[in-house]
């Protein structure tokens, strides 16, 4: 293994070749880059983020700055405290009031670079979304198309049945 | 029917970018949100598309994270039909995570998922389990005035229902049997217990009810029949019989010093015991007279017909200290036992007198059915238990007959009720006895006749 680095900032990459300048302590709340740079020590060159656009990561990067004080979750805690409720905090919820293809994507981001609290709060956001809606209103909210033959809905109805009446 | 098992990978999950975003989640981000959605929501979620079924389907006991890791652990997750490597890696590794803690409120945390709910007591780690909500799946599960309704809907929920209960109720915990078994031991029987419940769950493929009513109680009226087919269990071998013998004696069958008690057993496998007494009397009784008796021996079989409750099979392997099938499990018989039925199988093809029960013979003592059997291959099946059943059938009725059903189990009638092969090609060959058979198709008479 590497030395460990004292650099302060690092320079990260989207894919759509912007590089972006962070403090390393931010750039670590991503566990995925945290490994990379203990891996590698000190890093000069620009670390390619390749799944995730600049408009995307700067979003993330935000996300990291406002949170990069929190502690972070110890390993064995993280499926037990983190899926308690669905609540989420009211500055992550205005940073998640973005349009259905924005919070995907950060979705998306924060499980390819390992944010576990982001992806929690991105996926809490979806569930509070889904939550209390009927399978059609779902299908309108997130443009799904009904692929079930009407076979098929039938079947699904029926294996249904038990929750009707609760 | 079995458990429905839909598989979905990466690479399998349909993307259609007109499509919503959804969509291109990757399965396990559709799992997190699942995981973060009340039983109701999950379920309306499940019904919007087919990929959202199919993940929900797949991860139908995700539900359970919390409340049956040691489950989890000994099952290795392998529910009856496929389960991709990495989802098991991914849910194996959630669901052995440690226990939900207090938040420190004190007040007692409740989860509910498919009817079974726990309260569980911060720091405490007893749990309580309740089934308040079986009695409405039962009553909402068959169709509703179907003449013939294959049970489907609860499969799932009683499945789980009877394993989680199984691992994480009390007499699992007080089982003496299990706490002193080793790691190896416990997973052969939790592969064969798996297969009872599975068995359990599928052989009981129709219920025949008649009338709104579909819990009408049988004395009343008779109008519930069940029918049983047994060709899944004609599908296994001898040995894997015998090991399912043992834990259904073991794991759902209340000895008589403990009726008294009210006790009822943690998994009720009536129909698998009723099938399973019946194939197991006729291989065992292949064995005795074919193998054993001509050879003056008496290692393996009773000439007796083992009961539903196996009382037989408990008595005959318990008495003068053999305690044969006890120790099927165990490691210090399994090579002894593995080696003892390579050495059946071979004597059974080579040491059988010729001329003597020339169909059971020909059978070579009924070798499990192979999946992909054509009907010439159920009909001499079929016909050799219909000889062998003439042969030793006394009092047991042991006629039987090769039907094939729909994929979903269900029967054809032809114009004038009686039951015809569904040529359907996703159609499964079964085996039904005939007496079950006449009564089904008298039950239907009487229901058109009404």
């Amino acid at each position: 293994m590497a030395t460990p680095s004292t650099q302060a900032t690092v320079k990260l990459q989207s894919n759509d070749n912007v590089v972006i300048e962070v403090e390393r302590a931010i750039a670590e709340r991503s566990v995925l880059i945290k490994n990379m740079l203990e891996d590698c020590g000190e890093v000069t060159d620009a670390i390619p983020i390749s799944n995730v656009n600049e408009s995307i990561l700067r979003k993330v990067i935000e996300w990291c700055e406002h949170h990069k004080n929190d502690p972070v979750a110890a390993e064995n805690e993280n499926d037990d405290s983190r899926k308690k409720t669905t609540d989420i905090d009211e500055w992550d919820q205005k940073f998640m009031n973005v349009d259905q293809e924005m919070l995907f994507e950060i979705i998306l981001a924060a499980n390819f670079l390992d944010i576990k609290p982001l992806l929690d709060t991105g996926c809490k956001t979806v569930a509070n979304m889904i939550k209390g809606k009927s399978p059609e209103e779902i299908r309108k909210l997130f443009n799904i198309q009904n692929d079930f033959t009407p076979e098929e809905e039938e079947q699904i109805r029926r294996e249904n049945e038990w929750a009707e009446d609760r | 029917m079995a458990s429905k098992s839909v598989e979905v990978s990466h690479d399998e999950v349909p993307i259609n970018e007109a499509e919503g975003i959804i969509l291109n989640l990757p399965v396990e981000l559709w799992i997190e949100v699942y995981l973060l959605l009340p039983d109701l929501d999950a379920v309306s979620l499940s019904s919007t598309c087919k990929l959202a079924r199919a993940v929900y389907d797949c991860d139908l006991r995700i539900g359970f994270q919390s409340i049956w890791p040691l489950a989890s652990r000994l099952l290795d997750l392998r529910r009856p039909g496929s389960w991709p490597a990495w989802k098991e890696q991914a849910i194996v590794r959630r669901m052995t995570s440690s226990r939900r803690k207090d938040d420190g409120s004190g007040e007692a945390q409740h989860y509910n998922f498919f009817g079974v709910w726990e309260e569980e007591t911060p720091g405490e780690a007893t749990t309580s389990w309740r089934l308040d909500g079986l009695p409405n799946i039962a009553s909402t599960g068959y169709s509703k005035q179907g003449l013939l309704a294959k049970r489907t809907l609860e499969s799932h929920q009683l499945f789980i229902t009877r394993i989680s209960l199984f691992y994480c109720g009390r007499e699992f915990r007080r089982n003496k049997f299990m706490k002193q078994l080793s790691e190896t031991e416990k997973e052969r029987i939790i592969k064969a217990l798996y297969t009872a419940v599975y068995l359990e769950l599928s052989i009981s493929c129709f219920t025949c009810c008649r009338g709104k009513n579909t819990q009408v109680r049988e004395e009343e009226d008779g109008s519930t029949a069940q029918l049983l087919d047994y060709a899944p269990l004609f599908r296994l071998g001898y040995r894997e019989l015998l090991e399912l013998a043992v834990v259904v004696r073991k794991f759902s069958v209340i000895p008589d010093e403990a009726k008294d008690k009210h006790a009822t057993p943690v998994l009720d496998t009536a129909h698998l015991r009723t099938a399973l007494s019946t194939v197991l009397t006729i291989k065992t009784k292949l064995h005795y007279d074919v193998f054993e008796r001509p050879r003056g021996f008496h290692l393996l079989c009773s000439p007796e017909p083992y009961d539903p409750s196996f009382d037989t099979f408990e008595r005959l392997h318990s008495e003068g200290g053999r305690q044969a099938f006890g120790g099927i499990f165990l490691d210090c018989s399994h090579m002894l036992f593995s080696s003892m039925f390579a050495l059946l199988a071979l004597a059974d093809q080579k040491l059988v007198p010729k001329g003597i029960y020339a169909m059971t013979v020909a059978a070579v003592l009924l070798p499990p059915i192979p999946e992909d059997s054509d009907e010439s291959f159920f009909r001499k099946y079929t016909k050799t238990l219909v000889t062998i059943g003439r042969v030793w059938s006394h009092n047991m009725k042991l006629e039987f007959q090769h039907v094939r059903v729909s994929k979903d189990g269900l029967f054809l009638f032809d114009e004038e009720g009686n039951i015809v092969d569904d040529d359907a090609p996703d159609g499964r060959w079964s085996i039904f006895k005939i007496e079950d058979l006449d009564r089904i198709r008298r039950d239907r008479a009487r229901g058109q006749a009404k």
